[in-house]
């Protein structure tokens, strides 16, 4: 390996196959650091998904490992008692809450080994699974209890057996399969894990099990335990650690990551481009939300705020930009409700659009999401001199100051009808909040600040020596 | 007590968390009669604070919900949503729309068979089809679809905006299907559940009054008027109508019911 840095970036379930924040994110990681070598391991729920981003020059190789895939366990040599028997001590360890010797167990499972049939056919491990079985599941079918553990346990064995890039240093975007494979690529190569967050991983799991139909009851809680495991040895084995704010950091450190190997760094947008909007303001006031036309984003919030505030304010326009094609029936829908409402003429679908545009002339920024980390839609705009309104989700309180003038609880379309209608009647007040957003953006949320602590947090860890697992 | 330190000290510490479950483990020999007995009467209510999140899951999770279960809980997500803590307001804004998505992609599948059915039909009717007239099958799947809509703005019962758009997309379905199928007296008592869900009062008691002008014997469109009385506040009607129901009729006369 020569001089320049080689990081491989384990992803799950994001960049380069979906569209959205956190890949967003990592192709402006990639992009901003063209002297460091990028190489990608991704962990895909199917095969041979369509690419949404053209890979950067400095992307050198990609790995994808598809979950449930079957592997061609004969070509690779393993000692299946001995790794059983580690797997074993692995698993007591983890519902006791302490630390496994992950070392041995991955020195003992070799990559590219797939362990979940040896699981099932080793005696030892089968009387584990019907003794997890007779204590969480007595009264229902086996059969059910068998297939849950393993599915479960044969996508752990995938992320564990799988073979990462060699790299300097191993970049998990998330817990979970990625990071766990970025524990083995660590234990495995002696290389350092460097682990990054923008939601948390296991807290995310967790409310899709929670909500989920198709998982019942105790299976229920088998997943949210595995995900919380997961958490926690990605969290006590992760040589560095960064969140986006500090309440994530507070979280990690509550699931056992060490307080000294954790650190925060913020989103961070390119100033100069969304600065250097030229405001033309137009007649009427233009409230925008930038995203995905998607559940998550409640768009449906949205238009039953635009119906309230056209109410009292029948100037007011309001532009739904971005893509419409992910969830398609979720756009129909949305289509056929402002067509009930009426307010069709008075709400636009952009579609995908050059946001620059938009910034010139919206008056507000609205955002209706469920869930956001720290989204960078506020930031933008921010820097494009629009103020913002917003649901109180993820780091968005913080950003606004916790001004409740300005936050609303979700799926609250007359408080923030409220929150719309006040930002309109005050505009003095806003030039000055806008003003005071902007100073932020610059100071606290420039890319050019994020990308050079990445390469300063890369340049630090490249020389960290770990000890491989041993025999 | 002793029946508690035998469950602990059991090969299986298995602990029944619902009811249902605990009388399957009685069943199945696995608990001792009194932790039954603790576990059938000991019934913390879902709506009451603090709230037992893990039955709250356990009834979200249930992928049969029923429109009144899913009232209950979605009345419960709207105050969690304003809480404090940002991690059960998250919960609660996730489920609301869990449950909206479920419903929604029942609806959609619904619309896709109704879209099939009407195609079907039009090749039956082109092809001068006989026997299997998968197109017969249209009014029965819009009239489902248009049930689903009514529950999902009754669901909705939160959001206004949502709520009046659903149901009067079950309205305009029904309206639509009347166009090429003359309507059966379920479609029209439909309607007027869902002009009263609107407001629309007057339409309801139009139309409720045909339908109990031509079956006045028929019990259910008399109570239907008398809802429709009710509504429009003209509670001598209610009266009249309630006379099949009796227990109602002596409760709104103010007499318990059975004597």
């Amino acid at each position: 390996m020569g001089e320049r840095i080689r990081v491989c970036i384990l992803l799950e379930g994001s960049y380069p196959y979906i569209t959205g924040g956190v890949s967003a994110w990592v192709q402006d990681i990639i992009q901003g650091l063209p002297q460091v070598e990028f190489v990608l391991m991704t962990i895909s729920p199917v095969a041979n998904q369509k690419l949404r981003y053209t890979l950067p020059v400095n992307v050198v190789e990609h790995t994808d490992i598809v979950l449930g895939e079957k592997h061609p366990r004969e070509k690779v040599a393993c000692d299946r008692k001995k790794a059983i028997a580690s797997v074993m001590a692995m698993h007591k360890k983890m519902f006791t809450n302490e630390m496994p010797d992950l070392g041995q167990m991955f020195s003992l499972v070799p990559e590219g080994y797939d362990l979940t049939e040896d699981a099932v056919r080793d005696d030892r491990s089968w009387n584990l699974i019907i003794a997890k079985n007779r204590e969480n599941n007595p009264v229902y079918a086996f059969s059910e209890y068998l297939w849950a553990w393993k599915s479960a346990h044969g996508m752990l064995f995938d992320a564990i057996g799988a073979v990462p890039p060699q790299a300097d240093i191993y970049h998990a975007i998330s817990t979970g399969f990625a990071g766990l494979a970025a524990v083995a690529a660590r234990e495995r190569y002696g290389k350092p894990f460097l682990l990054s967050e923008h939601g948390l991983y296991h807290k995310e799991r967790e409310i899709e099990i929670r909500k989920s139909s198709y998982v019942k009851g105790y299976q229920r809680d088998m997943w949210i335990k595995t995900y919380n495991r997961i958490s926690r040895i990605c969290y006590g084995k992760a040589d560095r650690i960064t969140a986006l704010f500090e309440e994530n950091r507070q979280k990690q450190m509550e699931l056992g990551a060490p307080p000294h190997n954790c650190q925060v760094i913020p989103n961070g947008i390119d100033i100069e481009r969304f600065s250097s909007v030229k405001r033309a303001p137009r007649p009427g006031y233009h409230v925008g939300l930038v995203g995905r036309i998607v559940p998550i984003k409640d768009i449906k919030t949205f238009i039953a705020t635009a119906k309230i505030v056209l109410d009292q304010m029948p100037d007011a326009i309001f532009y739904a930009i971005g893509p419409t094609d992910e969830d398609p029936e979720y756009y129909d829908d949305c289509v056929a409700l402002t067509n009930s409402l009426k307010i069709s003429d008075r709400f636009l679908f952009a579609g995908r659009q050059n946001v620059l545009e938009y910034y010139s002339f919206l008056d507000l920024m609205l955002l209706t999401s469920i869930r956001e980390a720290q989204p960078l839609v506020i930031m933008e705009a921010w820097a494009a001199g629009v103020p913002s309104v917003s649901t109180k989700v993820g780091n968005v309180p913080e950003m606004l100051d916790f001004d409740e003038r300005f936050l609303a609880p979700s799926k609250s379309p007359e408080k923030l009808a409220t929150c719309v209608i006040y930002a309109h009647d005050h505009p003095e007040e806003m030039a000055l909040i806008n003003e005071r957003n902007r100073k932020k953006a610059f100071t606290q949320y420039d890319k050019k600040t994020m990308l050079a602590s990445y390469a300063k947090l890369y340049e630090s860890m490249k020389d960290i020596k770990v000890a491989k697992g041993q025999l | 007590m002793d029946a508690f330190k035998s469950l602990l000290s059991r090969k299986t510490r298995f602990l029944p968390k619902t009811q249902a479950q605990a009388l399957m483990a009685l069943s199945e020999g696995i608990i001792h009669e009194s932790f039954y007995m603790y576990k059938a009467v000991n019934v913390h209510p879902v709506f009451e604070e603090p709230w037992d999140l893990d039955e709250i899951e356990r009834l979200l999770a249930k992928p049969d919900l029923d429109v009144e279960t899913t009232i209950l809980l979605m009345t419960i997500f709207q105050r969690l949503i304003k809480q404090q803590d940002k991690e059960l307001a998250l919960f609660a804004a996730e489920s609301i729309n869990a449950v909206e998505q479920r419903r929604m992609r029942k609806i959609q599948e619904l619309r896709k068979r109704l879209e099939a059915s009407k195609e079907a039909k039009g090749n039956d009717r082109d092809k001068e089809a006989d026997g299997d007239d998968k197109g017969a099958q249209t009014p029965s799947i819009a009239r489902e679809l248009a049930r689903e809509y009514r529950d999902l703005g009754r669901v909705c019962f939160a959001q206004p905006v949502l709520r009046i758009f659903y149901i009067e997309e079950a309205l305009s379905i029904l309206r639509k299907q009347e166009a090429t199928h003359a309507p059966e007296d379920r479609d029209l008592e439909l309607q007027v559940e869902l002009f009263l869900e609107l407001g629309r009062n007057d339409e309801a008691c139009a139309l409720v009054s045909v339908l109990a002008g031509e079956f006045p014997e028929n019990g259910a469109y008399r109570f239907l008027a008398a809802k429709t009385a009710y509504a429009r506040r003209q509670f001598r009607n209610v009266v009249d109508n309630l006379d099949e129901h009796e227990e109602l009729r002596s409760f709104w006369m103010g007499k318990a019911p059975h004597g």
